[in-house]
């Protein structure tokens, strides 16, 4: 595990392997979150269209990407 | 392993280690895993009211820590695969945005969200309808659970354990011995992750009656 200080470094430093890492864990970060909510949102009743409304998306892509996981919840 | 044997005249376990046992499938069912694993027997008896459960508490191995290193491993994965570091760089603290979901969402959500992120990846066997009530498992609630294959592992080597001390039932301190010896699943790596060795504990549990904690030759 880096220390405070080795991560205040690399936060500060323009190294694209860091910047490029903490984009692509932000991203995966991203979608764990969405899974959360949107199984969440779908247990409190929300539509699709709702839920695809707030993403910023199409009800298409996010009845794709969830829609058979979400469906077993009811 | 399958067929159907003569119902023994004494029970293969102690009430105190079926007491564990049960614990272990309320555990599971409160994650919501599938299966019932060497973890979830971990984590039920780390928090037994129980000398052996003491022994294992005073190195270490405590429910709390026991559960924070199956969240690591896998139930909690939804964020215990991402790239700390990197996350840190910019700002963010994966384990205040896991505590924060936790509190918001409970376990057992970030635990199915976990398995939605991971499908392939889930450490158990996999349901099976079909086989409702086949196999080895635990039948209670209308839930059948079956166990994982470290489960079994763990109980062939407590039967092993008990028939060497010719002891009448299988107890909380062979239960706990069966357990410490198990290679597959996820005890090894929730152990390494404590930092104590299954041979040490092996060996602090079997000491209690001053014996070495070597495992019996099955």
């Amino acid at each position: 595990m880096e220390s405070r200080a080795d991560i205040a470094e690399a936060a500060a430093s323009a190294d694209p392997d860091v910047g490029l890492r903490a984009v692509a864990a932000l991203r995966v970060l991203t979608e764990r979150l969405e899974i959360l909510q949107v199984d969440n949102a779908r247990r409190l009743g929300w539509s699709w269209q709702d839920i695809a409304a707030r993403l910023g998306v199409t009800k298409q892509t996010v009845h794709r990407k969830h829609g058979r996981r979400t469906g077993r919840l009811g | 392993m399958t067929r159907r044997r003569e119902r023994p005249a004494v029970p293969l376990m102690t009430a105190e280690a079926m007491a564990i046992q049960m614990g272990a499938f309320g555990h599971a069912r409160r994650l919501g895993h599938p299966y019932v694993g060497g973890e979830h027997t971990l984590l039920a008896l780390a928090g037994a009211d129980h000398p052996v459960a003491a022994t294992l508490r005073e190195r270490g191995v405590t429910p709390e820590r026991v559960e924070e290193q199956m969240i690591r491993l896998s139930g909690g994965g939804l964020f215990g695969d991402l790239d700390r570091n990197a996350l840190a760089a910019v700002g963010i603290d994966v384990d205040a945005v896991r505590a924060r979901m936790t509190e918001t969402f409970g376990p057992e959500a970030l635990s199915r969200a976990g398995r939605a992120a991971h499908p392939r990846v889930v450490s158990g066997p996999r349901w099976d309808p079909r086989r409702r009530g086949g196999g080895p498992g635990i039948h209670a609630g209308g839930v059948f659970l079956r166990h994982s294959s470290d489960v079994i592992q763990a109980m062939r080597s407590a039967v092993a354990e008990k028939q060497a001390r010719q002891d009448a039932q299988i107890g909380v301190e062979v239960l706990a011995l069966g357990l410490l010896s198990v290679t597959k699943g996820l005890v090894p790596p929730i152990l390494d992750g404590i930092g104590v060795s299954a041979q040490d504990l092996r060996a602090a549990v079997a000491g209690r009656r001053g014996e070495t904690g070597e495992p019996p030759r099955a």
